[in-house]
């Protein structure tokens, strides 16, 4: 008994140890970028990250409806005003406001710095004239309150054609198409608005709040009928979490209840019920503490997860004091009897999950790490705790003798059938075989709780503002940020050639809004010395009606900016617009990467010719970033599936040396077999493609069905025995059915997935373990001599 | 005597005021804007002189303007550069006639106007006079008119503030629905004097 207590000591100490944890580093994340693959390569890694995380992860796209256009465009601007005035907002977009005045300046001050036209032949005399020739007909045009603003400063219009570039965001569109003076939608049904948070993309507590916050003024403005639609990378994430920690929350309340309830029906003990409690809790606390102490936080899917834990750490004391004969007297006896049993349920069930732990998903492998500890410590409990627990006299009532005997008649009638149950496993395979559903399903956007439809309002919103709705990019690798700029100008002259062939409709590259200096040199060095200028100018000024001094302020400027070095990244960096540029154009681990955003993209084959590593060392690469997903998702899955086969072969190894014989396991395993190959099968029927999470959910049916197996491999002829047995198997396998089936109603696709597949594969373990039994059951034994511990 | 003077200058002021008032009474805004609106069509040619202080001299332009109050306002010049500017509703289209060289090429341009909303208004003001949009012109500017139905003049200053940043006053003279001269003075003191000649209506 010592050696019993020192152990319950260890167990007991390592609850203690993970209550601390829990206390002291309790985080929970809902990216569910965690259950994605992975790119191969460092540079693939570097840019999914960037794109999901960087800096335009902070950006909301904003579109409000429902209203005449004049009514929405006033909602538009008061909105706008009330959003720049909060903190939480960066900067407000609608059109009217597109830039700040300090970047406006700026951009001004660097024109002939950053424009794209070419300047050379700008500054001759000819040049000249021909820009005084358009100023002229620019003054007398209707415009020419527009022409007057720039025309001293600006002859040859540089600052026009920047403005409209810039002020456009990055994209070199001239942007959403304005009405009433803010921008509104191609249709003309909304006015939009990019609104850019303060927080950042990974603080995602800061972004809910700003994110309600719109939500909040623009209820507080709107007159009834006015709608307003958000998306983009942070609305997303709240959402993401929100349907997570719901889901989390409500789902365990409802299993927790639901399994309590129908365990005190099947048992009617409140004391039982309590003592049941105690390993599972224990597994839950331990199980969050690992996974903390390994990955740093818990993602609230493991922790939504974790109630399935509920649904397998319950049958283990549960089939401890259905074996339970007398009171505490006898506990160490019992549990010493079920033991071995107990242990190879577990170890297999392990096996499944260590499968998790052992791919490369992030999220898998923490589903994986939280069950096996979970499952090991609730076990432990059972063994070494649990024993203490136990009252003197434990009376477990006889509830659901209806159910018992109805399952009783099932199982007579399915008793020696497992050869004719070996017929379905093929049928399942023809079924899938045959079947119109595809086999696996790859999409990506599976995943997400995001249903299409809102995917599509995303996509609308950033095609009306001409933003970059992800997908396709070419993406500039280089040893330095000037020759990332230079081999993008290089790229540009080749995109601007199949946009004139049609193959896409235009790209945004950080070389549009900041030349390489190389080019920023050779557009200077256009500019002759003032004196030149002034001659040349004088000249042209000769037969114009321009008064001789009206474009002093030209000359000089544009001496000034002569004598001004080339921009680099670090002149931009103050700026909100140099905040921008870091999306198109950033350092990491010592290599420059510059994405070049492609729209509208109508032929892939012109893009991926662009592929070409470069003698200065440079590269530029084609990405479909979600074919490329895809990609590493088939490839991904093409890893597990042998994952999968070594996990069987380890579980019929492990039955091999426990029962000491090569025959005996497939008694175990042919029922979970035939379990998980019809699950395939009604999956696929009813229209289902296999996504990872539904191929993972195959071998937690092989743990289960295991554990299932091996109980009723138990089952003899003595009456008592087979009925208390054979009701432990039962409950403690409805209870898994139980849990696994409220995951179905979760909102988290990799939840639901999961949910279901374990649901129907457990239920089905159930009946197929019922038809390799060789004991018929005997009757039930009558009710005076089951009273006591029996069922 | 002094009593005397005072007296008169009050009787001829009133009488002038009377007058005046008989005046606009006799030609109210509502039939200028009536009259106008029974010409919807018509093209004219026209000079203009546009003075700047950008400019030394104004520069003289020549050309035509077609009118259609269900289309546009066009306005072709042909001196002393090619150039035909299309107002409608939305936009202000304008086509360069580049003649250097023997190959003339055109080159076009489009300014959506719902990207510049008070310099639209300023830039449509001139047809909504010719449309005799009376709505629109009473929201936007004052109103002065004066002179009789055969001879009159109409001048307009803006009523807010944004338009006041383009727009100093239009100053429009004509007779009965017919406008032949056309002032606008801009908030930094440019200048444009229209003249319209050989009128035709469709």
């Amino acid at each position: 008994m010592s050696t019993s207590k020192s152990a319950a000591a260890v167990v007991l100490l390592l609850v203690a140890a993970s209550v601390a944890v829990l206390v002291t580093r309790f985080r929970v994340t809902t990216d569910l970028g965690l259950f994605l693959p992975h790119g191969e390569s460092v540079m693939e890694r570097v840019l999914m990250s960037q794109l999901d995380h960087g800096s335009t992860s902070n950006l909301v796209f904003a579109g409000i409806g429902g209203l005449e256009a004049e009514a929405l465009a006033e909602l538009n601007r008061q909105l706008a005003d009330r959003l720049s005035a909060d903190p939480r907002f960066v900067q407000v977009l609608n059109g009217e406001r597109a830039m700040s005045e300090a970047d406006r300046q700026w951009v001004m001050e660097n024109r002939y710095h950053l424009t794209t036209s070419d300047l050379s032949g700008k500054f001759t005399e000819e040049g000249l004239r021909a820009a005084l020739d358009d100023r002229l007909r620019g003054l007398t045009s209707p415009l020419g309150a527009l022409e007057k603003q720039f025309m001293t400063r600006d002859p040859t219009g540089e600052i026009i054609n920047l403005l409209q570039q810039w002020q456009t965001d990055f994209s070199a569109d001239t942007g959403p198409e304005k009405r009433n003076g803010v921008w509104f939608s191609k249709d003309h049904s909304r006015t939009l608005m990019m609104i850019e948070l303060a927080s950042s993309g990974l603080d995602l507590g800061a972004q809910e709040t700003a994110v309600r916050q719109i939500y909040s003024e623009f209820e507080a403005l709107a007159p009834p009928g006015a709608e307003l639609v958000m998306s983009g990378p942070s609305v997303f994430s709240v959402e993401t979490r929100d349907v997570i920690t719901r889901d989390a929350r409500v789902l365990s309340v409802i299993a927790t209840t639901a399994v309590v309830l129908f365990l005190f029906a099947a048992f009617r003990s409140v004391r039982l019920l309590a003592l049941v409690l105690v390993p599972l809790a224990a597994g839950v606390v331990a199980a969050a503490a690992a996974v903390l102490l390994v990955f740093g936080e818990i993602h609230g899917v493991t922790l939504a997860f974790g109630i399935t834990l509920t649904g397998v750490a319950v049958d283990y004391p549960i089939h401890f004091f259905s074996h339970l004969r007398g009171g505490r007297a006898h506990a160490e006896e019992s549990i010493r009897g079920i033991w071995p049993t107990l242990v190879l349920g577990v170890v297999s069930t392990i096996i499944a999950y260590v499968v998790l732990v052992m791919s490369e998903f992030v999220g898998l492998q923490q589903l994986g790490l939280f069950t096996v500890v979970g499952l090991l410590v609730a076990a432990a409990v059972t063994r070494w705790v649990l024993p203490f627990l136990v009252p003197r006299r434990l009376v477990l009532g006889r509830g659901l003798r209806g159910v018992h005997a109805l399952l009783c008649r099932a199982g007579a009638l399915l008793t020696g059938k497992g050869a004719w149950s070996l017929v379905l496993i093929p049928l399942s395979l023809v079924v899938v075989l045959l079947g119109d559903t595809p086999i696996r399903n790859l999409d990506v956007d599976s995943l997400s709780p995001i249903g299409q439809a809102r995917r599509d309002q995303d996509r609308a919103l950033r095609s009306d503002l001409g933003f970059w709705y992800g997908g396709k990019l070419a993406v500039v690798v280089a040893p330095s940020a000037e020759a990332a700029l230079q081999r993008s100008e290089a790229l540009a002259e080749e995109l601007d050639s199949l946009v004139d062939a049609g193959a896409i409709d235009r790209y945004d590259m950080a070389a549009t809004f900041l030349p390489s200096q190389a080019r920023q040199q050779r557009q200077l060095a256009a500019i002759p010395p003032r004196e030149v200028l002034r001659e040349r100018l004088d000249n042209a000024l000769a037969d114009t009606p321009f008064r001789k001094d009206v474009f002093d302020p030209f000359v000089e400027e544009v001496t000034r900016a002569r004598e001004r070095e080339p921009l680099t990244t670090a002149s931009l960096s103050d700026s909100q617009m140099g905040e921008r540029l870091k999306a198109l154009l950033f350092q990491e681990d010592g290599i420059w990467i510059a994405p070049v955003l492609l729209h509208g993209v109508a032929d892939e084959s012109s893009l991926a010719a662009l592929n070409r590593k470069h003698d200065d060392g440079t590269q530029v690469l084609y990405l479909n970033i979600k074919a490329r997903a895809t990609q590493i998702l088939a490839t991904a899955i093409d890893h597990v599936l042998p994952l999968l086969g070594f996990g069987v072969l380890a579980i019929y190894l492990l039955l091999a040396v426990s029962y000491r014989s090569v025959v005996q396991p497939f008694r175990v395993l042919l029922p979970t077999l035939s379990a998980v190959a019809v699950t395939l099968g009604i999956l696929n029927a009813s229209g289902v493609s296999l996504t990872l999470m539904h191929l993972v959910s195959m071998l937690l049916i092989v743990g289960l069905g295991l554990d299932y197996a091996l109980f009723y491999n138990r089952l003899r002829d003595d009456a008592d025995e087979w009925h208390t047995t054979f009701k432990a198997l039962w409950v403690s396998s409805f209870t898994t059915v139980m849990v696994f089936g409220i995951l179905v109603y979760s909102n988290t696709p990799p939840l639901q997935a999961i949910g279901l597949t374990v649901g129907i594969g457990a239920l089905l373990s159930l009946i197929f373990g019922a038809c390799w039994t060789r004991h018929k059951p005997p009757p039930l034994p009558d009710v005076s001599s089951a009273r006591g511990t029996r069922p | 005597m002094h009593v005397v003077r005072i007296g008169l200058a009050a009787i001829v002021a009133l009488v002038a005021s009377i007058n005046q008032a008989a005046a606009a009474q006799d030609f109210p805004f509502d039939d200028l804007m009536g009259m106008l609106a029974e010409h919807p069509r018509f093209t004219a040619d026209f000079t203009e002189q546009r003075s700047s202080f950008l400019l030394a001299r104004p520069i003289e332009l020549e050309g035509q303007i077609r009118f259609d109050a269900e289309k546009s306002l066009e306005k072709v010049v042909k001196s002393p550069f090619e150039e035909r500017i299309t107002i409608d509703s939305s936009a202000v289209a304008i086509e360069r006639v580049n003649s250097e060289g023997k190959a003339a090429t055109v080159q076009r341009t489009r300014y959506d106007l719902a990207n510049y909303p008070f310099l639209a208004k300023a830039v449509q003001g001139v047809s909504n006079v010719f449309a005799g949009d009376k709505q629109l012109l009473e929201e936007l500017y004052d109103h002065e008119l004066s002179g009789s139905a055969q001879q009159w003049e109409l001048v307009l200053t803006p009523k807010g503030e944004k338009l006041a940043e383009f727009i100093e006053s239009i100053t429009i003279r004509g007779s009965g629905g017919v406008i032949d001269y056309i002032h606008s003075l801009e908030a930094d003191g440019d200048e444009s004097k229209l003249t319209l000649n050989n009128r035709t209506e469709p």
